[in-house]
């Protein structure tokens, strides 16, 4: 997103489907009239929390609230920082390369093949040169880059537009059949659904029902008084939070839990068992252990095999004796 | 019983030793030049007594009137089956040699003459119900069989190997007589049922020694751990049509041999010796197994497998029952289908100059150069290995089998578990013979006789064999049923 | 269809062609190995259309007295069906993919590949024991070679490993095998499933058994041959060995442990459960570390078949039918998988997971059917993967709420080695060049994953498809386990409806 802005204007449509998106997550919509989809479920789920009346539904109802909020603020932050403001997408790499390659051939055409080799070296340092210039080297100095992205195909934009409609118009379709109050004929027992917690819904009082739709102005408003408004501000919370803006960036450290608590142990019990296990004892005390006990037994039999006549003989003695012995003991 | 029905009775003996006696004047006066031609005759003398025996085998004989010489020899179906195997053995040996030592210009005329004595020992051998008949077949083999060994005179390996066969299977020997002497002195007798008679009432120490001697003697011949010792350096040095004959006939006579001791003369104290051949089985195949991973030359390899199934075999005698006889015997033919096409791609692999190959390394990559000898060759390893659906899984199975089926469920499970070691170096063989880069090192075009060989015991060992089972387990059965007979 | 040789017939087509592969030069020996598997395929769907659901247990019955109680018995209930046609499904896509990968030695590698078909039908409609035995044995060999000549750099270690490691474990079964013959007195596999042996006796047997299964399965941790073997095996080795083999084990539980020893499957359950449990979590996160693609889904694949495991030992209909569904699903997808790492291998030569990277922006359609697959092997909804490891989960939860605890955490690893082999493969920055040079699929490779793909939508969507010819043969199996199922911890019990004037009276109340 750091490397989008003003996408509004070259790609209209992904944009209002965006918003239309949206609008949707973040549950725009007003109480007891009509909003978009996500309105619809979330209105539902808060207010089925807070009038079931019990401790967890309110805990549930408070979280339900502040995460509302936070949903409001980055989607909305998601919007701003896309489709508004100004175009940055020259500071990508990916971008800048793909500008070059566009430039480079462009000299090509030009310089025929006289200078095909030095053209080359030319084209590498331009790499670096724009590599050092940073977000300042563009022709045009609009931040673009002189690239301009364009519409998806339509391949894209067909299902980007019937989503839309959904994220629009499914709330308020299906509302009445799936959460109303004595409509669980709807769901003939697919669902339990319970017409007394439904009935409780109802009966919520009216800043319950105006709540979701408070914080999510209020993540509208936080969204656009940072990305629009005071380009600055995002940076100075940023600042000032400190070690928890750094925890909360990389994911509460999620990753890194995840890696040392499953991903590296895992791998070193699976080196454990291959090159110990399954080489060191398996192996060795299987296979390779009873091939190296027939070869070793193969080379006490060579040597017994002298050649010598007085060496056979004694052997045929020695068997003999074994075997008197043998049969005298038993 | 007259000694008319006596000389009927040994026809195949008669003509074995009419032929060789001949042959060895043929020999003596038409040279070496007569070789190939003493050659043939030889193996038509060999097919000759195998039509002779056959009748005995597919009659069922058994019982008194299969009974020679006052009890010295018999010539019933179990013999008969494996003097069959004997000679197509013997006849085998015969017919890969010429290919062989023409390479080093001695396919000398005494060849066939040996081997046909050997062969004539091997019969008395197997026929044997008295311990002297069997002693004087098992020398008269041992003695041809030393005199092959040593049969490249120029050739260090050769008369190393057949130096140490003689003086190891001279120890055997003593060790042997030893026993019988001391089973002599025990039972008041040599014969067989004789023994089983006296031992009935049961076993004095002295007796015992001389049960364990005389195993340990007929284990030197089976090769069986720990007199296994010379095999690998024999069947190394040995001239390779020798070695063939080596790792089959007598394997079959000296097995044989021993069940028929084993069953007929200590049949009733086999708890006496079933723990020792128990013993024996195990560690003739792990040891067979330890012995051949380490091996370079296919021959020594050979030799150590030889141990192993030996082992395996063993499993059936363990258990002592008919059944585990008739599963040896089937396992004794599978080998032999085995061996005989082992040998006969070993003899196949020579190089540019035509010099045997033997060496692991110099396999490698074969099955790019010559991919129907690879192909054959990994055949008759994963055989060995007894892996289905290849042939030779049913003989390890059987003698399993017999050995579940007899109760002896360890026993098959340990034996079974050590097969594992086994399959090891044999799956070292079809390694270096598919994975490795080829060395390129064999060349040259066959012999027709060694590719009919390998053809046609690859055709046993292959899942084919199988069609086979049903007859052959008759054959085997009806044998195990002649040898309990005796009893 | 009765008394045509169908079965028979699905043996010999591969078998037929692999003979014929071995005398033919390379182009000719690839258009007869796909027609031959194309044929068996077609054959399958023959089969599968003839099979009567709810009919006869066993169907397309073909017996021949051989030798010694040893004959040439075939036939099969719903469980082979579908594990018959998980193998011809998947032996053209195998074709396929070696299509242009091998090189060398084509003629071999293809008639190895048609002996593979072959052996896994005969493992699937053996009705004798040893019949069994010998398909599942002789399965060994082709693998063997297909490893040991077509492998990677280090494909001698792991081509031995997967062979004796196997074999020592099937070694036992055999004479597990000899003993309950002699026992019963027929090599019969339907009369062995009824037969009922000795409580004390079956221990052992079901651990002779349990030896073979669970190295074959692989159960942890007799499942190190796994990896070494799926990495070293050429592309088609990993699919086919992923996904058919591996269901040896867990097809010789269903056919053989559970209905043959229910007792000792009892006693052993808690055995099952812990192994089970282990392998879970172990290879999971063991597959969270690998640097190698096929190393991960080799290892993923010993996590999947653990899920199998638990749920044919959770002694109810749930835990048997969602089994075999993983199984199936695991077949389908593990194979996919493979196929996919495949792809990218014959463009990079390279199985390791850093040298990719990007590959969504040059290679946009197999990003697609990769999703596919890795959302199949997590088990998401609507794929493949979900329906067999609910069913198994939901199954073990009644007779085990633990196991059924642990093992779900495989779901979350799975979704954690699995997406992180994507995005480090798919997605992120085309690292390297070579690697951003790849072409996307071509013709042949979606006529591979499509096929896979559909699959694994249709047993996602409408498993039912599935389920169905199963569905008495595992309701025959919960009632021969009945007599002995352990009493589960979960005690699940049908809720009461609260009666509606109560609910109203509360209402009232509330007013």
């Amino acid at each position: 997103m750091r490397f989008y802005g003003a996408l509004r204007k070259h790609i209209p449509i992904t944009f209002w489907t965006m918003t239309a998106g949206t609008l949707a997550i973040t549950g725009v919509g007003i109480a007891g009239f009509v909003g978009f989809a996500g309105f619809y479920s979330k209105d539902a789920i808060l207010e089925a929390a807070f009038g079931s009346g019990t401790a967890v539904g309110g805990f549930a109802f408070w979280m339900g609230i502040a995460a509302a909020l936070m949903t409001s603020f980055y989607s909305w932050r998601l919007v701003f920082l896309t489709f508004f403001g100004k175009p940055r997408w020259i500071q990508s790499e990916h971008i800048q390369h793909a500008v070059h390659d566009a430039h480079g051939h462009g000299h090509d055409d030009h310089a025929h093949d006289d200078h095909a080799h030095e053209d080359h070296t030319d084209d590498d340092h331009a790499v670096a040169e724009l590599g050092s210039r940073g977000p300042d080297y563009t022709q045009h100095g609009d931040g673009t880059g002189g690239y301009h992205p364009h519409e998806s195909p339509l391949v894209m934009l067909l299902p980007l537009l019937i989503l839309s409609i959904g994220a629009v118009a499914a709330g308020f379709v299906f509302n009445h059949a799936f959460v109303s109050e004595g409509t669980g004929e709807f769901w003939k027992g697919a669902l339990v659904f319970h017409e007394h917690l439904i009935h409780a819904m109802h009966g919520v009082p009216t800043w319950v029902k105006w709540a979701p739709f408070t914080v999510m102005s209020l993540g509208l408003l936080i969204a656009w008084y940072g990305y629009i408004k005071n380009l600055s501000f995002p940076k100075a919370v940023a600042e000032q939070l400190g070690p928890v803006y750094t925890f909360v960036f990389r994911k509460w450290m999620f990753d890194e839990l995840y890696h040392n608590i499953f991903v590296r142990p895992a791998f070193w019990l699976g080196k454990v068992f291959w090159k110990v296990l399954d080489i060191g004892v398996i192996d060795k005390f299987g296979p390779d252990g009873a091939a190296w006990v027939v070869a070793r037994g193969s080379t006490y039999a060579q040597k017994v095999q002298s050649g010598y006549l007085y060496s056979y003989a004694l052997v045929m003695l020695l068997g003999l004796v074994g075997a008197i012995s043998w049969v005298i003991a038993g | 019983m007259d000694w008319s029905q006596s000389l009927r009775l040994i026809a195949p003996e008669e003509t074995l030793s009419v032929a060789s006696l001949v042959l060895l004047l043929v020999a003596a006066w038409g040279g070496d030049k007569a070789a190939k031609l003493i050659s043939v005759l030889a193996v038509a003398a060999l097919v000759a007594a195998g039509i002779l025996v056959a009748p005995a085998l597919c009659g069922g004989a058994m019982g008194a009137e299969t009974s020679a010489f006052f009890g010295q020899y018999r010539a019933d179906a179990f013999a008969s089956y494996a003097k069959i195997l004997i000679y197509i053995s013997a006849a085998v040996s015969l017919v890969v040699a010429p290919a062989y030592f023409d390479r080093f210009k001695a396919m000398r005329a005494e060849y066939p003459v040996l081997v046909l004595l050997a062969a004539i020992g091997m019969g008395m051998m197997v026929s044997a119900t008295d311990l002297l008949t069997l002693y004087i077949g098992l020398e008269m083999n041992s003695l041809a069989a030393y005199v092959l060994a040593a049969f490249l005179r120029t050739d260090g390996r050769s008369a190393e190997a057949g130096l140490k066969y003689f003086v190891l299977g001279a120890l055997a020997s003593g060790i042997l007589l030893f026993g019988m002497s001391l089973t002599y002195g025990f039972a008041g007798t040599t014969s067989f049922a004789g023994i089983s008679a006296s031992m009935a009432q049961g076993l004095s120490n002295g007796a015992l020694f001389g049960i364990v001697f005389v195993f340990a003697g007929l284990a030197f011949k089976i090769s069986a751990v720990p007199f296994h010792m010379w095999t690998p350096d024999v069947y190394e040095g040995a001239p390779t049509p020798v070695t063939t004959l080596f790792a089959t006939a007598p394997k079959v006579a000296a097995m044989a041999l021993t069940m028929r001791v084993a069953i007929e003369a200590f049949g009733d104290q086999a708890a006496a010796w079933q723990q020792i051949v128990v013993f024996a089985a195990l560690a003739s195949i792990v040891v067979g197994a330890l012995g051949a991973i380490g091996q370079s030359n296919i021959k020594r390899l050979m030799a150590y497998s030889s141990i192993n199934n030996v082992g395996f075999m063993l499993v059936g005698l363990a258990v002592a029952t008919p059944q585990g006889v008739s599963a040896m015997l089937f396992y004794l033919a599978i080998y032999v289908a085995m061996s005989a096409g082992g040998f006969a791609v070993i003899l196949m692999m020579k190089d540019a100059d035509g010099n045997p190959v033997e060496e692991l390394s110099k396999m490698a990559g074969l099955s790019r150069t010559r991919p129907g000898l690879a192909l054959a060759l990994a055949m008759v390893m994963f055989s060995l290995a007894g892996i289905p659906p290849m042939f030779g899984f049913w003989g390890k199975f059987l003698v399993f089998k017999a050995a579940v089926d007899g109760g002896m469920i360890a026993l098959a499970a340990i034996g079974f578990a050590a097969s594992v070691i086994g399959a090891f170096y044999y799956l070292k063989v079809v390694k270096v013979v598919y994975f490795d880069e080829p060395a390129d090192v064999v060349k040259g075009e066959s012999d027709v006789w060694h590719k009919l060989i390998l053809v046609g015991s690859c055709v046993v060992i292959s899942p084919l064999g199988f069609l086979l089972t049903k007859w052959l387990g008759h054959l085997t059965e009806t044998a195990a049923a002649a040898l309990y007979s005796g009893l | 269809m009765s008394g045509f040789p169908i079965l028979s017939l699905m043996l010999l087509v591969p078998l037929a062609a692999a003979l014929a592969c071995l005398y033919l030069d390379a182009k000719s020996a690839r258009t007869v190995a796909l027609l031959a598997t194309l044929a068996n395929l077609a054959l399958g769907v023959v089969l599968w259309l003839n099979f009567d659901v709810g009919g006869a247990q066993w169907q397309f019955q073909e017996r021949h007295e051989l030798f010694s109680g040893f004959s040439y018995a075939l036939g099969i209930d719903g469980i082979a069906l579908l594990l018959i046609e998980l193998s011809v499904f998947l032996m053209p896509i195998c074709i396929g993919a070696s299509w242009n990968s091998i090189e060398k030695r084509v003629g071999e590698y293809m008639a190895a590949f048609l002996l593979v078909e072959t052996l896994m039908i005969g493992v699937f409609t053996a009705q004798d024991i040893f019949l069994f035995y010998m398909f599942f044995e002789a399965g060994l060999i082709p693998m063997y070679l297909i490893i040991g000549i077509w492998g990677g750099a280090d494909r001698i270690y792991a081509s031995y490993k997967f062979f004796l490691y196997t074999l020592l474990g099937s070694v036992l079964m055999l004479v597990a095998m000899l003993w309950m013959v002699h026992t019963a007195g027929t090599t019969f596999i339907p009369t062995l499933m009824t037969y009922d042996f000795d409580p004390q006796v079956q221990t052992w047997l079901w651990l002779a058994f349990f030896a073979s299964f669970a190295v074959k399965m692989p159960m942890w941790p007799v499942h190190t041959w796994l990896p070494a073997a799926h990495v070293q095996a050429p592309t088609a080795g990993s699919v086919i060995l992923a996904g058919v083999l591996l269901k040896m084990g867990g097809y010789g539980f269903i056919r053989f442990s559970l209905p043959m020893f229910p007792e000792a499957s009892a006693y052993f359950a808690p055995l099952v459960w812990g192994l089970s449990m282990a392998a879970v979590v172990i290879t999971s996160l063991i597959a969270l570390v690998q640097d190698d693609m096929k190393k991960l889904i080799a290892y993923s694949s010993v996590a999947h078949m653990a899920v199998v495991t638990i749920g044919l030992f959770a002694f109810n209909v749930q835990g048997l039918e969602g089994s075999m569904l993983v199984m199936l699903s695991h077949g389908l997808v593990s194979g996919a998988l493979f196929l996919c790492v495949g792809i990218i291998y014959d463009r990079l030569h390279t199985r390791e997971i850093s040298r990719y990277g990007g590959l969504a922006i040059n290679m946009p359609r197999y990003a697609l059917f990769f999703l596919l697959f890795t959302m199949a092997s997590i088990g998401l909804p609507g794929t493949s993967g979900f329906v067999g490891e609910f069913l198994s989960l939901g199954g073990i939860y009644q007779a085990s709420s633990w196991t059924a605890l642990i093992c779900t955490t495989g779901i979350i690893l799975g979704a954690a080695y699995m997406l992180y082999l994507y995005r480090r493969v798919v997605f992120g920055d085309q690292k390297n060049a070579d690697a951003a040079a790849m072409a996307d699929l071509d013709l042949r490779e979606y006529l591979m994953v499509i096929p896979l793909g559909l699959a694994v939508l249709w047993m996602g969507v409408y498993p039912e498809s599935f389920i169905a010819p199963m569905r008495a043969d595992i309701a025959a199996l919960d009632a021969r386990l009945a007599r002995a199922k352990p009493e589960g911890d979960a005690k699940l019990a049908m809720g009461k409806e609260k009666p509606a004037h109560e609910e109203a009276a509360a209402h009232e109340g509330a007013h």
